[in-house]
């Protein structure tokens, strides 16, 4: 297999892809290819059992030694194909449209989501996609059938930002579609209340979920870079502010922390884990937690 | 140095700039964000700065601002200053030692700073000590070289201010002579200290007698302090034109409430009146006839008392005139002795007399002395009569035949000779003379026969005929007056004696002549004639009875420089005379020079040198304008700030992404 230079899952590099499939495939095959050259990660699905091959199957899951032995094929089967079904929840509010640089948060977003579905997809698990605002926007059930993981690229594909942002309401109306336990990536940038978002994610904690909550955030909100007094327009609300540089300097970044430290102690304080991505960030760095938290929750 | 200092307070104006740059304009970008969850908003007056900003922008707009004052200000250099400094200097150090000198702590500022100068003449210089007081600029020491300035300390310290007036423009006319570099030759550039009260009553007539002399650098010091002055002093003292019984005074200055005003006549106290305004009028007073002694002063003494008393001598009773002619009864005799006698006052009283029986002393006691047909005079009366002139003495004479057929006039040294015999009337009168202001129709008489001379330079022509030979013509020797009418009063010559103008034109000039039945007055520091002629006996002394004269110099010396007011004595071989003198008037005034005034005199170039100053190497000591440089400063700067400016204005908002 081709290796796949690192710079390639920048933010930026996919972004220039046009097709979200071509762009899911690429970041996840060039953070697989990462992952078996890493001394310090690997592939941690548990191997469960051997299963008779069938058409259908994919071939990459033969295992060879077995079929040198006894001319007979089989693939291996592992813990997590078994039982995991991952729902990406993923915020299309208006905040979601920001960006300051190529890549809007909804755009990495869908980068994230997209590599995430391809993933399950690789893992023969079925997954399922929400797009919500203020309530659901966009409801695609669990599936790990052949051809589902089209249709769900697709669908995130056409996601736009716009509207405001309701956790509570959008949590309450998909927590009716989620009647089996699995992983829940909730994709946000958690412009919202922690004790909200604690209330939203609470009901699917109870049902047995894993909850991965995935915060993108743009470097201009991590560390505004304005030397002059600026009027900033509030994408959702449409409220203006005038702003002087001397806030960002000084009160920003401890304001912004202090939430930031709430959103996660909200979060762990539903069994839920809470990451912070920026959007210049490369993508493999999203799988890595995301399969670090999938080794820590099996 | 500056021209105009006021315009310094135009730096304060660079409280606008610091004010400017602590502002911040709001910004008008308008940016899509996120979210304004975590966002504050900040209120116009929060966007103000603590700090300045753009220190550069403002140090620019600052100095812009200071040297826009300065250049207003118009600020002066000594010319090659650096240049003059390497060379050794003579420091001319002048204590202006006038009356206002003596005026509250004056005096011992000027003292003080004659000291510190002193003291800060540097090792190659050398150092003169004058002191500036009347007619007389007297080196108390010097030129010695600083090290020796020791015996310069000495002389400041037995130095005490006079009582006469400094003129600035005399002190600077005489600098080149007492400096010793008259003609700018010297290879010395001398800087000239000034230490005075810079009193305004000093200024001459000419601005420009207060240039300095050549190669001479002048540095004010100024000594009069800011404090009000409460001086008052008599400004004139004199006879009542109403009743010549009544002595009347004007006072000036500050007539504070609570004095008085004395009168003392023959040294006794009189009278004493309040001093309730300027203009005061003593009671009648019983005087016998001649010279008597009047002194007001005003009680009690203020801070500059040598001021507080005015001093006269006033005759009282006739005032006598000589008349000289060949005839005593001859028709020009009559002519003068009616029009002499018909002067109410003062009355004359006229003394008709001829060479022949001329007495000895007879021209030492007459007001005044008509002389008709000066061609009659003896050469010993014609020295006499000059001596008289010389001492203050007046003299009106006429020419006549004796004068022609000597061919000039003995006593003004004019030649002459006949014009012919057309008849001429007069052509052109000086009417502002005092003599001339009254008398008219001088055109009415006719002149048959007139004479033709040539004045001197300083002769000053009164009336020309029409063919432009003068009639009447005055000089002046020393304070003596002479007036020479060219004419004799004889009707072959001319029908001026029968009009009405002739009475008026003699009396006038009796009333001019006799100098209005006073004495004449002198003032301190200025040289007055003693009249003391031809012998050894005569003396004069001053007001404490000290000799004037030395022993010398009583015999030949005609001038006396008194030192202090009061009467002076002069005793002739005759008889006695009075000489009041007086402190000038304008001394006492101690309003000081405003500070143009002062800025401009300081701003005067020297004199040109009698030989080039570029050829010799001498340099000029003129302050010199900085402005065009300022300028150049000003335009470099504005440049600076637009371009930093302009780099600022382009940051300052934010662009939207």
């Amino acid at each position: 297999m081709q290796s796949v230079p690192p710079q390639l899952l920048t933010p930026a590099t996919l972004a220039s892809l046009a097709n979200l499939e071509l762009v899911a495939r690429t970041a996840v095959e060039g953070f697989l290819v990462g992952l078996h050259r890493s001394p310090r990660f690997g592939f941690s699905q548990e191997f469960k059992e051997y299963r008779a091959y069938v058409e259908g199957d994919d071939p990459r899951f033969v295992d060879w030694n077995v079929f040198a032995r006894t001319e007979r094929t089989y693939i291996r089967r592992y813990e997590g194909e078994t039982n995991t079904r991952l729902m990406i929840t993923m915020d299309a509010s208006a905040s979601m449209g920001y960006g300051s640089h190529s890549v809007t948060k909804l755009g990495y977003a869908k980068f994230l989501a997209a590599a995430l579905a391809y993933l399950a997809s690789r893992q023969h698990d079925p997954a399922g996609l929400i797009v919500f605002d203020s309530t659901v926007r966009e409801f695609r059930p669990p599936s790990a059938r052949a051809g589902s993981l089209s249709g769900m690229i697709h669908a995130i594909d056409a996601v736009q930002a716009g509207g405001s942002t309701n956790l509570t309401e959008s949590f309450r109306a998909f927590h009716e579609h989620v009647s089996r336990r699995g992983l829940v990536a909730v994709i946000s940038d958690l412009y919202c209340d922690p004790a909200a978002l604690a209330r939203a994610v609470q009901p699917l904690a109870y049902h047995g979920s894993d909850i991965m909550i995935f915060q993108i955030l743009d470097p201009r909100e991590l560390k505004p870079d304005w030397n002059e007094s600026v009027i900033l327009e509030d994408l959702e609300s449409g409220e203006a502010l005038n702003v002087a540089p001397d806030y960002f300097r000084d009160k920003y970044g401890a304001r912004l922390q202090a939430h930031l430290d709430s959103l996660r102690r909200a979060a762990a304080g539903v069994g839920a884990q809470q990451m912070l991505m920026s959007t210049a960030e490369p993508l493999d760095k999203a799988l890595h937690r995301y399969l670090s938290f999938r080794q820590g929750r099996p | 140095m500056f021209l105009a200092p006021w315009f310094l307070l135009g730096v304060l104006g660079i409280a606008l700039p610091l004010w400017l740059h602590r502002i911040v304009r709001e910004n008008r970008t308008r940016q899509a964000f996120a979210s304004s969850m975590l966002l504050e908003a900040s209120q116009t007056q929060r966007t103000a700065q603590r700090q300045l900003r753009y220190w550069v922008l403002l140090a620019l707009r600052i100095a812009l601002l200071v040297i826009l004052a300065l250049a207003f200000a118009q600020p002066l250099l000594p010319s090659r200053a650096a240049a003059e400094l390497a060379r050794p200097q003579l420091q001319a150090i002048v204590i202006d030692s006038s009356l206002s000198m003596q005026s509250g702590g004056r005096w011992q500022s000027a003292l003080d700073a004659a000291r510190t100068l002193l003291e800060n003449t540097r090792s190659p210089d050398r150092v003169m000590l004058v002191s500036a007081s009347g007619d007389r600029m007297q080196i108390l020491g010097g030129p010695v070289a600083a090290s020796d300035a020791g015996t310069l300390r000495a002389a400041l310290g037995s130095l005490q201010p006079g009582a006469a007036r400094l003129d600035y423009g005399l002190l600077m006319r005489t600098a080149g002579s007492w400096l010793g570099n008259s003609n700018g030759a010297s290879e010395q550039t001398i800087t000239l200290h000034l230490i005075t009260d810079l009193q305004r009553s000093g200024g001459p007539l000419r601005f420009a007698d207060l240039q300095p002399p050549a190669a001479t650098r002048l540095q004010l010091h100024e000594v009069a302090g800011t404090a009000v002055s409460g001086n008052a002093w008599i400004e004139r003292l004199g006879l009542s034109s109403q009743d010549s019984r009544q002595v009347r005074v004007r006072a000036a200055g500050n007539l504070a409430p609570g004095r008085e005003a004395v009168l003392f006549i023959d040294g006794r106290e009189r009278e004493r009146r309040p001093l309730l305004q300027a203009e005061l009028l003593f009671a009648p007073q019983r005087l016998s006839a001649g010279m008597h002694r009047v002194e007001v002063r005003l009680s009690p003494a203020d801070e500059l008392p040598q001021d507080d008393a005015r001093f006269a001598v006033i005759r009282a009773g006739d005032v006598a005139v000589l008349l000289l002619a060949a005839d005593p009864n001859g028709d020009d005799a009559a002519y003068f002795s009616a029009a002499v006698a018909s002067v109410n006052r003062p009355r004359l009283r006229v003394l008709r007399a001829t060479p022949q029986t001329l007495a000895p002393g007879a021209f030492d006691s007459p007001a005044m002395i008509v002389v008709s047909d000066t061609g009659l005079l003896s050469t010993g009366a014609v020295t006499r009569l000059r001596e008289r002139l010389q001492a203050g003495g007046t003299v009106l004479a006429t020419l006549g035949p004796r004068a022609v057929s000597r061919g000039s006039d003995p006593l003004s040294g004019l030649a002459l000779r006949n014009a012919g015999s057309a008849t001429v009337r007069v052509g052109s009168v000086d009417d502002s003379h005092p003599v001339l202001r009254e008398a008219q129709d001088w055109r009415a008489a006719r002149f048959f026969r007139h004479l033709l001379l040539t004045p001197a330079a300083d002769d000053k022509v009164l009336i020309a005929l029409e063919d432009g030979a003068p009639l009447l013509l005055e000089r002046r020797y020393g304070n003596g007056r002479l007036l020479l009418l060219t004419a004799p009063l004889d009707r072959d010559w001319n029908d001026l004696a029968i009009y009405p103008l002739f009475v008026r034109f003699i009396s006038d000039a009796a009333r001019y002549l006799s100098g209005d039945a006073q004495s004449p007055d002198a003032l301190v520091g200025t040289p007055f004639a003693a009249g003391l002629t031809g012998t050894s006996e005569g003396q004069i002394f001053d007001p404490e009875g000290r000799p004037a004269l030395s022993l010398s110099a009583t015999g030949t010396a005609a001038r006396v420089l008194p030192a202090s007011p009061g009467f002076y004595e002069i005793r002739g071989n005759e008889q006695t005379r009075w000489l009041a003198v007086n402190v000038d008037p304008r001394e006492s005034d101690l309003s000081p020079l405003d500070a143009a005034a002062v800025a401009r005199w300081q701003a005067l170039r020297p004199r040109v040198a009698a030989r080039s100053n570029a050829a010799s190497g001498d340099v000029p000591a003129a302050p010199v304008s900085v402005g065009r440089w300022l300028l150049w400063g000003l335009a470099a700067l504005a440049l600076a700030e637009l371009l930093f400016a302009n780099r600022h204005l382009r940051v300052r908002r934010e662009v939207a992404q």
